[in-house]
């Protein structure tokens, strides 16, 4: 890496780097070469024919060298149980029922200020009910979902790479798809936390938003974003070593940290990004964590980051048309109301017209893919996440041929 | 922009959780800074604790958070740029030590630090930001009397609900009871009970609970607050850690026992603010919000 890359500096102060963006997108990380060989993005797509299950499930691949030794001593990975939600066997599970139990004193008494709450909100007050789980926060609900709102702008590429004309961009979507797609493989076997994966998935386009990348670093570019969301989420890491392996020597572990260096002082170590489960979480509060929704609408969302079509829409957007989506799959009444306007962070289902064509095109992605997202479906066939794509896929199906008829 | 050489480095200030820390001057302005050393791990490479702290400190402006004005990137270390505070806590209680007695501090500068402390709390956690290791060490006072939370190295943010975290956080003496007995879905408590340890310490001048190992930790909170039961405290005996056999003691009196190590009066409030602080059940303890609102801190919203 050049000298001039090295003494970058990121500028503390700086909170938006959208900000310096049009600046930004004329300069290409050609300049700054990352060392080492590099395979073509061909060999990516042979890495991704891995079958989805060949580590995980113990079977042989066929390329016994991608078999992830080291994920198979798995560490233990504590979650949330609500990302387990496949994993957990007990259906009637939802969010707040079973991991908090031993903190959940329904009877505590805490001085709350209800005597502030106006007396008639146009929504229902679920926040309320939860006032005694001390994991949801309650106290401090309303303002760090306002940061958050706020945030997601800050950190969420504010144009399509993929499409815009201007970019710098000249990445097919069939090739981010290849990426993403890998990435949620990876993201398997590593077991690692979902939001993990969307944090991977927005790192790397918001890189990619900004700088060009050349075909032979891509998968570098991935695996790296990778590597830093795990940093940033993860209670327990995978070892870098582990990276440059799963590449199959497409990367050295030099690569990597080369690459880490050069993507955190570009993104000026603005990690922090909102993550779409916890606006799932949610809205989903407002749809009483209804278990089969809940996962029909994890798809969803996965998909929608996935895809190529929504690089530029916002967490809080993209978790709404899940949500969406997932109850209208369901025939749910009401489609939306103010409860759910006000849980989703105010969007307007009904009358706005973005986040409508938004929908359209999630399902007509889900029905027809432009890209293929194999991993992904694959995934969601598994039992772990309750075979909610068959059942998804046919509904997006249905809603094309009817030309959307009744969807809103 | 700032490089590397626009600071001269000046005297160590101390190690931080995973850094050096030296005092340095900016050349061009003549403005005191911090500055933080982080060594890039020839193996890992950036450590997360550096990711994390920098991202979530760029979240956080905020005045009684002390400030990150750039980081800088050379060679084989990154360099964090901070806002250069006099003195921290720690130093400045061991500083008022006569002879061999630590003192506490005036009860009106204990006020006026914990308001601070609990101020730059509450802006963390409604940025959904856990800073997961408060301590007098990590609180950094200047000449006007005023206190920064400081060394987000071990902070993460939290989604809604918490995930589970590592228990391995917190230096043990502010180390919250459920954190000691295992629990992992802690949440904003656990940085509430680090600051009632705090509150007692300014006022006696000593530390709370001066445990030296996981178990004796628990056997001094338990000896002073009361061990908890599952009435006191549902749940608690499905903790990974909890032992039946914990001695059973009935809580003390806290206000007696800390007024037997003080010259000053003090008075019932600051007593129950302190009970809020340090509830054993995370469920009842109090909110750094609701605790600004305690009567204590009347004549500063009043």
């Amino acid at each position: 890496m050049s000298e001039s890359v090295r003494s970058r500096t990121t500028e503390a102060t700086t909170t938006d780097e959208n900000a310096n963006q049009k600046r930004m997108r004329a300069k290409t990380i050609a300049g700054a070469t990352f060392i080492g060989e590099r395979k073509a993005l061909g060999e990516v797509k042979s890495n991704n024919s891995w079958p989805a299950e060949a580590s995980a499930s113990g079977a042989v691949s066929h390329k016994p060298v991608m078999t992830v030794r080291s994920t198979s001593k798995k560490r233990h990975i504590y979650r949330d149980s609500e990302d387990e939600d496949g994993g957990n066997d007990d259906n009637t599970h939802s969010d707040n029922s079973s991991h908090n139990a031993e903190v959940r004193t329904p009877n505590s008494k805490r001085a709350r200020h209800s005597s502030d709450e106006p007396l008639s909100l146009p929504w229902r007050d679920l926040d309320k009910d939860e006032q005694n789980d001390v994991s949801m926060v309650t106290d401090y609900t309303d303002e760090i979902f306002t940061h958050l709102y706020e945030r997601e702008r800050e950190t969420t590429a504010t144009y399509n790479y993929l499409y815009a004309t201007d970019s710098p961009q000249y990445l097919r979507p069939s090739l981010r798809a290849i990426l993403v797609d890998w990435l949620v493989e990876v993201h398997q076997k590593f077991q690692l936390l979902p939001e993990t994966l969307y944090l991977a998935i927005n790192l790397m386009d918001r890189f990619m938003s900004l700088r060009k990348v050349s075909m032979a670093k891509l998968q570098l570019l991935a695996v790296c974003s990778l590597l830093i969301a795990a940093k940033f989420e993860e209670v327990n890491l995978p070892k870098l070593s582990q990276y440059a392996y799963i590449t199959d020597g497409a990367c050295t572990s030099q690569d990597i940290k080369d690459a880490e260096t050069y993507m955190l002082t570009t993104l000026q170590f603005n990690i922090g990004w909102p993550n779409p489960l916890n606006f799932l979480r949610r809205v989903s509060k407002a749809d009483d964590y209804d278990f089969e929704t809940r996962s029909t609408a994890k798809f969803f969302l996965e998909y929608s980051m996935c895809c190529p079509k929504f690089v530029h829409v916002l967490s809080s957007h993209l978790s709404a048309m899940a949500i969406y989506c997932a109850r209208q799959s369901f025939e749910k009444d009401p489609k939306w109301d103010a409860t759910f306007k006000h849980y989703s962070g105010s969007v307007d289902a009904m009358n706005d017209d973005t986040f409508q064509e938004n929908c359209r095109e999630l399902i007509r992605e889900v029905a027809k893919p432009s890209t293929q997202l194999k991993a992904l479906e694959q995934k969601y066939r598994s039992k772990e996440m309750n075979g909610v794509f068959e059942p998804a896929k046919l509904w997006c199906k249905l809603m094309v041929v009817t030309n959307y008829y009744n969807l809103f | 922009m700032a490089s590397s050489s626009q600071f001269k480095q000046l005297e160590k200030l101390g190690n931080g959780t995973y850094a050096t820390v030296y005092k340095g001057l900016n050349k061009t302005t003549g403005v005191y800074v911090a500055l933080k050393e982080v060594k890039l791990d020839s193996e890992e490479g950036t450590p997360s604790t550096a990711i994390r702290e920098i991202s979530l400190m760029k979240e956080l402006k905020h005045e009684n958070i002390v400030r990150l004005y750039d980081v800088i990137h050379t060679e084989n270390k990154l360099t964090l740029v901070f806002e250069f505070m006099d003195n921290d806590l720690k130093k400045y209680m061991d500083s008022r030590t006569v002879g061999n007695n630590p003192q506490g501090l005036e009860l009106s500068l204990v006020k006026y630090f914990e308001w601070q402390l609990l101020q730059g709390v509450a802006f963390c956690h409604e940025n959904k930001i856990l800073h997961r290791d408060l301590k007098p060490q990590n609180l950094l006072i200047n000449n006007k009397g005023q206190l920064k939370l400081g060394d987000f190295g071990l902070a993460r943010a939290f989604g809604i609900p918490v995930n589970t975290f590592s228990s391995e956080v917190v230096t043990l003496w502010y180390r919250a009871p459920d954190v000691l007995m295992g629990s992992r879905t802690y949440s904003t408590s656990i940085d509430i009970w680090s600051c009632g340890c705090i509150l007692a310490e300014m006022i006696t001048g000593k530390p709370l609970f001066p445990g030296t190992n996981d178990e004796e930790q628990l056997k001094l909170i338990f000896e002073t607050m009361g061990t908890p039961t599952e009435r006191t405290w549902p749940g608690v005996s499905s903790l990974p850690k909890y032992n039946p056999q914990f001695p059973q003691h009935l809580p003390k009196d806290l206000g007696a026992l800390l007024q037997s190590q003080t010259r000053e009066k003090l008075d019932g409030s600051v007593i129950d603010l302190l009970h809020g602080l340090l509830k054993l059940n995370p469920d009842k303890r109090l909110s750094a919000k609701q605790a600004l609102n305690h009567p204590w801190f009347s004549e500063y919203y009043q």
